[in-house]
Parts: C-alpha cells; structure tokens; sequence
C-alpha cells in the first residue's frame, strides 16, 4: 500500500508557478539593493580617472625618453629599427673649432684646391635638376656683409 | 552538473555581490526553484513573495560568507533552499504566535497559466498541514519539487539513508491522514 502511494506521490502532477510577477520584481529590488545605480557611475569615472593617469604616466615617460618606443618595439618584435638621424657629436664650445675634411669623389674632381684659401670655411651647395645637370655653388665664410647706404626717411 | 559548470557557479558566487552578471546568473538559475519550493509550503501567494524576497536577500547579505572551499554538486542550492527553509519556519513560528489566519489563496484562483491544478496535489496539500514543519519540508521537496534524496540530505544536512528513512516513516504517517479522509478509495 505504501508503496503505491509512493509512486502516485512522485508522479504528482504539481503545480509550477511560471512567469510570476515577483522574478522582475524582486531582482530590481535586490539590484536596488547591492548595485545602486551611483555606485555603477563611481565606478565608471574610477575606471576613467585610472586609465587617464595611466594615459599621463606614458606619455610623460616617453617625452623623458623618446627612445623608450624604439625599445619596446624592438623588445616586442626583435626587429632592429635603423636609425636615420645619428647622434652628432658636437665639439665643446670652450674648445677650439676642430678642422672637419670630406672627402668627396663627385666633387675631388670639379673642386681645385689651388681656388681655395687655407683656414677659410667654405659652403659648398649642390644642385641637380631633373636632366641631371648640376650646379654647384661655393660660398665662403666670413666675407662681411655689405652695408646698405640707402637713407631711411621716416 | 559538469565541473565546467561547478566553477562557473563558483565563480559567480565569488563575485556575485559586486558582479551585477554573476549575481544575474545566480539570480536566474535559482529563482524558480526556490519560489516554487516556498509557494508548495506556504500556499499563499503574499506570504510566498516575503519569504522569497527574504530569502534572496539574505543569501545576498549572507554571499560573502559561503564557505567555497570543497564546494560541490549542489552545495550554493542546498544553502539557499535552507535560508527558504528557515524563512517558512520563522513565518509559521510567528503565524501560531499572533495567531493570525491569512487569508489564503487557493490555486485555483491563480491564472490558468500560471497553475497547472490537480485535485491530488489539493488533497495533499491539505493533509500535509497536519505534519510538523520537518516532514512538510521532506514530503515537499520529495515529491513536489522532485529533489533526490541526495540533494534533500545535503539541504537539511543529514546522511541520504536517514532521509531515505524519514521520508519512509512521513509518507506512512501522510498515508494515514489520508485515509482518514477516504482517500484510500482512490488508491
């Protein structure tokens, strides 16, 4: 008899609530509750204040070391990035002015040493047009400029 | 349920107080369960909506203190089922105390969709009153919300064979009430 009455207990059609009103209801409560929507903003602002500094942070330390970016590049993807720009070596400006040569094949040949003064610095300029015709143009150093004798009338 | 599943849950539990998400997918997984568990016992809908209300509530006030470690099978809903459970005794303690009779609201008088009616489970249902609120939780969770008995162990933290026996001993007592009204006609 009992065991019957086990059987027809577990095949008991029992009711289901579904849909019911209190699910949405109570979950808005309960976000209500614990996720003030406040809270959400000051959360999102943190968020927004940390990555600003963060921002800052970077781009402070890449203005003090601009070759960080070369670096990390480098780090990141083993490439080696080829410098354009050497770095120049500047003489003191309390020492005296070191004398520079270079000698240059395209110009050896054109260039008459006998034209040109000892210990005088000269400006050597090379254009080239489209059909390869070129100028070069030798300017020198320490010629004093020219004064203007025109009378300025006010 | 899958472990993949299992550290799901875990993790949601974990971040369920700060997490809106994580408390979502508690939130969804185990309403159901839940509310249909509490209206089984209680059969009025208000009481229903107070003791569930509560019952969340207090998981969630309560979340952070859920013991994760050898977290296993149905451990997060054998906890909310005994917050439920110690809801309804505090409703039925308070409701001898004033003695108060709510006006209860019969299934019947729920929407068609909502309910699916059965005479049986009436009958039951009234019958089950004349048992202690121990044996209404075993019969409840039993055979209207279908837990094994695993599952009914972990909740009310005894061993599987104790409640095996238990609910042995309630369903004769049941049985006998309902006898008393005839019932045995129809079995």
């Amino acid at each position: 008899m009992t065991k019957k009455f086990e059987q027809q207990m577990e095949n008991l059609d029992v009711p289901v609530l579904e849909n019911d009103p209190l699910k949405n209801q109570l979950k808005r409560n309960l976000e209500n509750e614990f996720f003030p929507r406040k809270d959400i903003y000051r959360q999102k602002f943190r968020i927004a204040v940390s990555f600003c500094v963060l921002f800052l942070i970077v781009a402070i330390t890449f203005w003090i070391e601009p070759r960080l970016p070369t670096k990390l590049h480098q780090i990141a993807f083993g490439k080696k990035i080829v410098e354009k720009h050497k770095k120049i070596e500047h003489a003191p400006l309390d020492k005296p002015m070191l004398y520079t040569s270079i000698d240059n094949p395209k110009f050896s040949e054109k260039i008459i040493p006998e034209h040109y003064q000892e210990d005088v610095a000269y400006l050597i300029r090379h254009y080239s047009s489209q059909n390869d015709n070129a100028v070069v143009v030798v300017s020198k150093f320490g010629n004093e400029p020219k004064k203007s004798n025109d009378n300025i009338i006010y | 349920m899958e472990t993949k599943e299992i550290n799901l849950e875990k993790k949601a539990i974990k971040k369920a107080k700060r997490d809106r998400d994580a408390f979502d997918f508690l939130y969804r997984k185990y309403f159901s369960r839940i509310n249909n568990f509490v209206f089984h016992r209680v059969k009025d809908k208000d009481v229903k909506d107070e003791i569930v209300s509560n019952t969340f509530f207090k998981a969630m006030n309560k979340i952070d203190t859920f013991e994760l470690e050898q977290y296993q099978e149905n451990t997060f809903s054998a906890w909310l089922f005994r917050i439920a459970i110690s809801e309804i005794g505090n409703f039925f303690r308070t409701e001898k105390k004033h003695r108060k009779v709510k006006k209860a609201i019969h299934h019947n008088q729920h929407d068609g969709k909502e309910i699916n009616r059965q005479i049986d489970f009436e009958t039951v249902c009234k019958k089950l009153r004349n048992l202690s609120e121990y044996e209404q939780n075993l019969i409840t969770l039993r055979f209207f919300e279908k837990l094994k008995h695993k599952e009914i162990a972990n909740i009310l933290q005894q061993k599987t064979n104790t409640i095996r026996v238990q609910i042995h001993r309630t369903l004769k007592k049941l049985h006998k009430f309902l006898e008393d009204n005839n019932y045995d006609k129809k079995i």
